[in-house]
């Protein structure tokens, strides 16, 4: 998956986009808010990690013209403030969902899992193709009851897949989806990457 | 209602003793007008007795008129008694009335030619009025001096005090009663705004701070202003605070948030300086929040030393040595130099030592914070007449 992560404080942005990449996910990291306005304009997301304070635009401003703009990428916003008149605020400008700061690694992998599955349109949390099965919670992905061993560039690579049933995924789709600006893919990369999930 | 009964008790108050003061006043303005008119007659009857005493051939001649007492004779229930003395000499009437005349407070009146003295006495066991009356008598060269004594029961007198008194109290009363209702429709109009004023606030939720918007009187708008002005400023006390709150909450639990991200990395980081790397960003993390928490609790200090320290005479120019002397070598470790350039001479103002200590070192330490390095950070005293500033400046560059 693509993530986008807008958070001014380096060591959280650092911490989120470490964990994240780690799990084999692509990730952008943006710090001023501006630029990641301007970002969000030309680049899609399959999720959005968004800090209220940030430096020459809100947070709060992002999301709006995120939606005016009709993009409806899910968006989990990190706040400090836990009032509950601050989250329905939160929730009324169009955030899918929020978790206030400080959080555990475990509780955002939760809610981002939600959050994409329910913009896909597929709120269950595992899948059946015939023999093969994928749990998402688990990550992991078995073959007539019997797990297989993914690495995890190639798990991610069936999630876009199975996320995206009955369509033709071109390279550059599958890289915008599995890496982010920092790396440079080959399609090469993607290529091997697609036959091994094949062989598997 | 506490108000509700002061006002109760002070319009019983002023009930109780204006009605006690105007019975006293009504009794005094009666017994006086009473004994002026009495005193007329008095005064007249004397009069008319020593006006007809007379010298004819070095004989004293006394020819009391009926008319003389026709005018005492106007009080029916009251006894008259008169004497007249010529040289110490008994003439005629009651011989022992002049040694009933004791004034111990006399009143004199002279009236023409005549001397009056009054008092009040008692003669045969009644209270009686006295008056003195005496005259000079000359007859080629022989000279007698006559006094005339009269003395007036006082049934007449009182009874007329006590009409008096009493018509006086009646007109009174009914004046009084018309001003009282007046005054409480008076003060019941007043009043009406404020228990309108009164019901709007007491409606009102807890949280509500928003203007008071009710039409109200000239006198009770002013205070209404007063009221909607302070609920704007309680309005603003309170959003500022709820600002300051969020603001603390986001600069305290951000960087929280990324130590507790960060060392879970660490703890499942298995490349070894990647782990490192983490680590020592949960350590400047730590530093940095550490500073924060410095700073708010600095700030909570400060709140509190203005509200509770009386002011002392602080000499400014050595407080701030002393100031940038204890940050010197904080600036040298992140590779700032600070410098104090002058002026040599210091002013005192009026301050709190410690919340002027720490707000000059709030800023000299933002100076150094946000100063590149090898940076210099220069402070400097302006003493400017009346008015002292404390200039800091960070020169940017190589020193």
């Amino acid at each position: 998956m693509r993530l986008l992560v807008i958070e001014d404080d380096a060591v959280l942005g650092n911490a989120i986009c470490d964990h994240y990449r780690k799990l084999g996910h692509g990730i952008d990291h943006v710090v001023r808010g501006d630029e990641a306005n301007s970002i969000l304009r030309h680049q899609n997301y399959d999720l959005i990690i968004l800090d209220l304070n940030l430096p020459e635009m809100s947070g709060s401003r992002i999301l709006q013209n995120l939606r005016i703009r009709k993009d409806n990428t899910p968006v989990l916003i990190l706040t400090a403030r836990a009032q509950i008149e601050d989250c329905i605020n939160l929730l009324d400008l169009g955030a899918d969902d929020y978790l206030t700061k400080p959080f555990d690694f475990g509780e955002l992998d939760a809610r981002c899992r939600a959050l994409l599955r329910r913009y896909q349109g597929n709120a269950q949390t595992a899948l059946m193709f015939g023999r093969l099965a994928i749990d998402f919670n688990a990550c992991s992905v078995s073959l007539d009851g019997e797990e297989i061993q993914f690495k995890r560039r190639e798990y991610r690579l069936l999630e876009i897949f199975s996320k995206h049933l009955g369509r033709v995924l071109s390279k550059e789709e599958l890289i915008n989806h599995l890496y982010g600006f920092d790396e440079f893919p080959s399609e090469n990369a993607i290529e091997t990457y697609v036959a091994r999930v094949r062989k598997k | 209602m506490v108000n509700t009964r002061t006002t109760d008790y002070w319009s019983q108050f002023i009930v109780d003793y204006s009605g006690g003061g105007d019975f006293f006043i009504a009794n005094a303005y009666g017994k006086s007008a009473a004994q002026l008119s009495y005193d007329r007659v008095l005064f007249g009857s004397a009069l008319q007795v020593v006006e007809n005493i007379k010298l004819i051939n070095n004989i004293i001649v006394v020819d009391l008129p009926v008319s003389a007492f026709q005018g005492l004779s106007l009080s029916p229930d009251d006894r008259a008694f008169y004497q007249v003395i010529a040289d110490n000499q008994h003439l005629t009437g009651y011989e022992d009335l002049s040694s009933a005349f004791r004034p111990k407070k006399r009143i004199r009146r002279v009236d023409g030619p005549y001397e009056a003295e009054y008092f009040d006495g008692v003669y045969s066991a009644e209270k009686v009025r006295f008056i003195k009356l005496s005259r000079k008598l000359i007859e080629g060269e022989l000279q007698v001096g006559v006094v005339v004594y009269l003395a007036q029961t006082l049934q007449s007198r009182n009874e007329m005090a006590h009409d008096i008194s009493v018509k006086a109290l009646q007109l009174v009363s009914v004046i009084f009663t018309i001003a009282l209702s007046v005054c409480y429709v008076f003060i019941w109009f007043i009043v009406r705004p404020i228990r309108r004023l009164n019901t709007v606030l007491s409606e009102r939720a807890p949280t509500d701070l928003t203007p008071i918007d009710t039409d109200a009187p000239k006198e009770i708008s002013e205070l209404l202003r007063t009221i909607n002005h302070f609920m704007m400023q309680l309005q603003n006390t309170l959003d500022r605070l709820k600002h300051f709150t969020s603001e603390t909450a986001h600069q305290v639990r951000t960087p929280l948030a990324g130590i507790l991200a960060q060392s879970q990395n660490a703890l499942m980081e298995n490349d070894k300086p990647k782990r490192h790397s983490q680590i020592t960003q949960v350590i400047d993390s730590c530093e940095s929040l550490s500073r924060t928490v410095d700073q708010l609790l600095n700030q909570a200090l400060l709140a509190h030393r203005f509200k509770s320290k009386a002011l002392e005479k602080v000499w400014l120019g050595a407080l701030i040595k002393e100031v940038s002397r204890d940050q010197v070598l904080t600036a040298l470790q992140q590779k700032v130099e600070l410098a104090y350039i002058g002026p040599n001479d210091d002013c005192q103002i009026v301050g709190d030592t410690v919340a002027l200590k720490k707000m000059l070192q709030n800023i000299i330490e933002n100076a150094i914070k946000y100063s590149p390095k090898q940076g210099v950070v220069e402070i400097t005293l302006i003493i400017e007449k009346n008015r002292e500033i404390n200039d800091i400046r960070p020169r940017y560059g190589h020193s």
